[in-house]
């Protein structure tokens, strides 16, 4: 099982948002989490992209430079098929994680 | 990414860099943008971007260490860091490779002793198959030898394809080279099939041919040991074909052993082998086993036809299954032979047993000796004492460490607060020690040579090195490499944990600067180290009193003789032919004698034909009108000596006369015996008057007992005083061995007016050593000494090291305190108690130290009673001096500190608060 730690759902957050969006910078992937988790989510910015290049050693994800829709010099990230691997497994492990906690709180 | 990729970003560090920094800009670029779309101003948006964004270092630097490869540049930045560190505290940097490169090399050096004499092979092919062939042990000596005779038996009986070979003894001679150069060397006797048997090639030349071990030639063959092929003769291998002369015989080099190979006897190495052949013209020393001049043995003739002499250890290379067979068919081979040792064995049960002797296979693989059994426990223990000398070490490192730590509690603080993390600041302490040990360990490699090859000779004694290969091997690099890690772990990595654990004061603390005394965990962890650190040392020091006292009462104690007057000139009139040119050795002797004792300083002078200790010249005497004593009763040690030995000795004459100049091949033939062989021979009846001779009846009245002297300690302080009997050399002349001079005072400078004296009357006569009697007696002591003398090393090194610790912690506290005792002391305390304020710290330390450790070195000192022989474990003095000794060096250390403490003032040390 995928670690259940802050670490483990921050991974998940960053494939899942590649997975939705496509190829996107760094700067993308945190407006598009706070946008699609309706400003719940907060990523600490500066923890994305040991995060990214993490996953880029793991071959989860590579990357590439390019210009953006302001024609701004930016590093895009896409996902590759073990990063899709990696996703649905995280992806399982946080539905478990959440099945657990809820019970959990369930619990009379 | 792949791992080429990863090695390629190494060389790409700059390139690597610069995308991270050029990614964050552009994060925070397009921020800004964002921002100010929404309508703040360019400074405002600048801002809230890098809010929202964190540290922008942490963050660069931590996505360059998920960078993998990326690591090892941050590696050698960290070592550039470490190095800078390092040089701003040379006293610990010193303290720390010193010892480490003592420490590990005393560890080295043991191992690779204890790891070669327990496991070290012979470097031939397969030595798991050599084997020592034994049969019947020898009637008086109890040895393995085998005579001439016995080896031919074995070598003849060709019913199997296991090989038989045999050597000697070694013996000692001189080879002299045609430009006159001469040399001391040490020789042995082998079959000529001797080397192919054992598997080896030569490195020049060839070996022996068959025959060439009964054939016999004007020009003897010999084979050079590589080493002394090397020293001697620069590895020329022009030398194939040389002549020289060995102990008066012309020898020609035919071959050079290959390199690494010297011999098969674990305690001494040959330079030179013969054929066998060669013993008929070439003396073997004195080492021999015969038995006797009671059954016709003759050393001055040939040993090869003789029987009755055991001078040969014959090995066979037979793998285990075969040995079986093997044993029984040459046992029977054997028979004629075995029944000689039976024939000469009283006892009919024991006569038995002799009889029903069987070949046995002894291995050899290691080389023929027992030094696993002399020196594996002696080693073993060295080697426990040596990891606790290391340990000791570590301990005081691992403490000044920690207070150089608290030191940089400030820069910690500061880093952690720009975001370091734990890990970061753990590893560039980490790093520090790290280098510390290299540095530590290479010395080590170096002090390691050096000592092993110390203590190879301090266990050779006065002799030459044992041939022991003191090359690294593997196992001796992996033992340094474990050691280094353990102690990187101990003194560098533990601390830097510690401290980096426990909560840092605030950054606004650090930032005040303001010095306070260590928190109360960190003073206990650093009592509790010193204090482990003073228990290891007083096992190490109170081991190293045990030893210096047991070596003390053995060379102290009586030996019957008065050693430290009487010096040993030994002479090789034998081996050299010196005898064979005197007509008349009495009178020679007497010219001698008289030469010397007319030297101022010589008191007494005697001749005698057996050194002392060890003349091991076994004898079997019948008593006249006894035939019913039995065979232990009757066997003793035999000397010849002239007048006055027992007077030169001081040795005291109990009954009867001394030999004297009446005593003539004319007269009655007298003895003396010692009190053991009188006591062994007639119970407590007087000897004098009685008689005993070499033979059955008739032959048992040969020799009238005519005196009987004391008992002394001929075979050295550890061994029983043997039963001797002296018979005199001028009723039987022969070349002497030995003359005991004793002198009046001192004897330090006699021995060169000796030399010069006998070169006056005689000056071909070869004179090989002159040694106090008090040095030779204390051959037999080299593990004694070995323990005594490395764990006094150790003990002065842990005694050292303890005084450091305490010192170096105690300079610290003081240092810390500063400004309290400032306080204090503007509150009016005195400055005694301020010293006492620090007194108090070592005084409880050094008893929290003590305590377990008197108690471990009571339990060591019932330990080395088991292992080791009588170690003087009575004496209660040298746990007692340990803990003297060190507590006192345990406060005199912290005396400075404390004065240091004592004479702060207190305004100066309230303004610079």
């Amino acid at each position: 099982m995928a670690k259940n730690d802050l670490q483990g759902s921050l991974d998940l957050l960053i494939l899942k948002t590649l997975a939705q969006m496509g190829d996107l910078h760094g700067y993308g992937i945190v407006l598009h989490i706070q946008r699609a988790s309706d400003a719940l989510l907060n990523v600490e910015e500066g923890s994305l992209y040991p995060a990214l290049h993490r996953m880029e050693q793991s071959g989860w994800v590579t990357s590439e430079w390019a210009l953006t829709e302001t024609k701004r010099k930016a590093k895009f990230y896409k996902l590759t098929a073990q990063g899709r691997k990696q996703l649905k497994e995280a992806e399982e492990s946080f539905e478990q994680l959440v099945k657990g906690v809820r019970a959990m709180l369930r619990y009379a | 990414m792949s791992l080429a990729n990863r090695i390629a970003n190494l060389f790409r560090r700059h390139h690597v860099d610069r995308e991270i920094q050029a990614e964050l800009a552009s994060h925070l670029a397009m921020r800004t943008e964002d921002n100010v779309a929404a309508g703040m101003d360019a400074k405002q948006a600048h801002r809230s971007a890098r809010v929202t964004f964190g540290n922008p270092t942490v963050a660069r630097e931590r996505t360059a260490e998920a960078d993998a490869a990326l690591y090892l540049e941050s590696l050698w930045a960290d070592i550039r860091f470490a190095l800078r560190q390092l040089a701003r505290s040379p006293g610990f940097v010193l303290t720390a490779v010193l010892t480490l490169a003592l420490g590990v090399g005393a560890n080295l050096a043991v191992f690779q002793l204890l790891h070669s004499v327990l496991f070290g092979h012979l470097p031939i092919p397969v030595p798991e198959q050599l084997y020592t062939i034994r049969a019947a042990k020898t009637p008086f000596d109890g040895a393995s030898y085998l005579s001439f005779a016995a080896y031919r038996h074995l070598r003849d009986a060709k019913a199997t394809a296991a090989p038989v070979f045999a050597h000697s003894w070694i013996g000692d001679g001189v080879l002299q080279q045609p430009s006159g150069a001469s040399s001391r060397i040490d020789f042995q006797l082998v079959s000529d099939n001797f080397f192919d048997a054992l598997g080896l090639r030569t490195a020049v030349g060839r070996f022996f041919l068959p025959g060439d071990d009964s054939r016999l030639t004007p020009e003897w063959p010999v084979i050079l040991r590589y080493s002394f092929f090397q020293q001697q003769f620069g590895a020329d291998p022009s030398i194939l074909g040389k002549r020289f002369v060995v102990n008066g015989l012309p020898v020609i080099v035919v071959g050079v052993a290959p390199k690494g190979f010297s011999g098969l006897l674990q305690w001494n190495a040959p330079d030179i082998w013969f054929p066998l052949a060669a013993q008929s013209t070439i003396r073997l020393g004195t080492a021999f086993d015969s038995l006797g001049p009671g059954f016709g043995v003759d050393l001055d003739q040939p040993w090869e036809p003789q029987p009755t002499i055991f001078w040969l250890t014959v090995l066979t290379r037979a793998p285990q299954a075969v040995q079986p067979a093997l044993s029984a068919h040459w046992t029977s081979v054997l028979q004629s032979d075995i029944h000689l040792m039976a024939s000469v064995t009283k006892d009919p049960q024991e006569r038995a047993a002799v009889e029903a002797s069987q070949v046995q296979f002894f291995s050899a693989a290691n080389g023929e000796g027992s030094l696993h059994r002399r020196y594996g426990t002696p080693l073993a223990i060295l080697m426990a004492m040596s990891g606790t000398i290391l340990l000791v070490g570590c301990l005081n490192l691992a403490n000044l460490q920690l207070a150089r730590l608290t030191q940089r509690e400030r820069e910690f603080s500061i880093r952690i607060a720009l975001g370091a993390s734990r890990a970061r600041v753990l590893r560039q302490v980490a790093m520090e020690a790290l280098m510390l040990s290299a540095a530590g360990g290479l010395l080590a490699l170096i002090t390691g040579r050096v000592m092993s090859a110390l203590l190879l000779q301090w266990a050779s004694g006065r002799g030459r090195p044992m041939p022991i290969d003191l090359a690294m091997n593997a196992e001796t690099s992996l033992v340094a490499g474990l050691l280094l890690l353990a102690a990187v772990v101990a003194f560098g990595v533990l601390p830097a944990w510690h401290m980096t654990g426990r909560n840092l004061p605030s950054i606004e603390n650090a930032r005040s600067g303001k010095q306070t005394g260590q928190t109360k965990a960190a003073r206990r962890w650093s009592n509790a180290l010193l204090a482990a650190q003073v228990c290891f040392s007083l096992l190490l020091i109170s081991a190293a009193a045990l030893f210096a006292q047991t070596l003390r009462s053995i060379t102290h104690a009586g030996t019957g003789m008065d050693r430290d007057r009487v010096l040993s000139v030994h002479v090789d009139m034998r081996s050299t032919g010196f005898a064979s040119q005197q007509r008349d050795l009495n009178a020679f002797d007497s010219l001698l004698l008289d030469r010397l004792k007319s030297l101022p300083m010589v008191q007494d002078a005697a001749v005698s034909m057996c050194d002392i200790p060890m003349c091991g010249w076994n004898t079997f005497f019948h008593v006249f009108g006894h035939p019913e004593l039995s065979d232990d009763r009757l066997h003793g040690e035999e000397n010849h000596v002239g007048p006055g030995y027992f007077r030169a000795l001081g040795i005291p004459l109990l009954e009867g006369r001394d030999f004297n100049e009446q005593d003539t091949l004319k007269t009655q033939r007298v003895a003396i015996l010692n009190r053991a062989y009188a006591h062994q021979l007639f119970g407590d009846q007087n000897p004098i008057g009685r008689w005993i001779g070499y033979n059955a009846p008739p032959g048992d009245h040969s020799f009238l007992i005519v005196g009987e002297t004391a008992d002394a300690l001929l075979d050295g302080p550890r061994n029983p005083a043997p039963a001797v009997a002296y018979l005199s050399l001028t009723q039987d002349p022969a070349p002497i061995g030995t003359i005991e001079v004793r002198a009046r005072g001192n004897i330090d400078s006699l021995p060169a007016e000796i030399r010069n004296a006998l070169h006056s009357v005689a000056p071909t006569l070869p004179v090989t050593e002159i040694t106090p009697l008090a040095l030779e007696l204390q051959d037999g002591l080299t593990t004694e000494q070995l323990l005594a003398r490395l764990t006094t090393i150790f003990g002065a090194l842990a005694l050292a090291l303890a005084a450091l610790g305490f010192y170096g912690l105690l300079s610290f506290r003081v240092a810390r305190r500063t400004s309290e005792i400032g306080i204090r002391m503007a509150l009016g305390a005195t400055r005694s108690q301020v010293q006492s304020l620090f007194l108090r710290q070592t005084a409880f330390i050094l008893f929290a130290g003590i305590l377990p450790g008197a108690a471990m070195s009571l339990a060591l000192k019932s330990v080395l009673n088991k292992l080791i022989d009588s170690p003087d474990t009575t004496n209660p003095w040298p746990l007692t001096v340990a803990v003297v000794v060190l507590a006192s060096a345990g406060l005199l250390a912290t005396v400075i500190p404390a004065r240091r403490a004592a004479s702060i003032n207190p305004t100066e040390a309230l303004r610079s608060e």
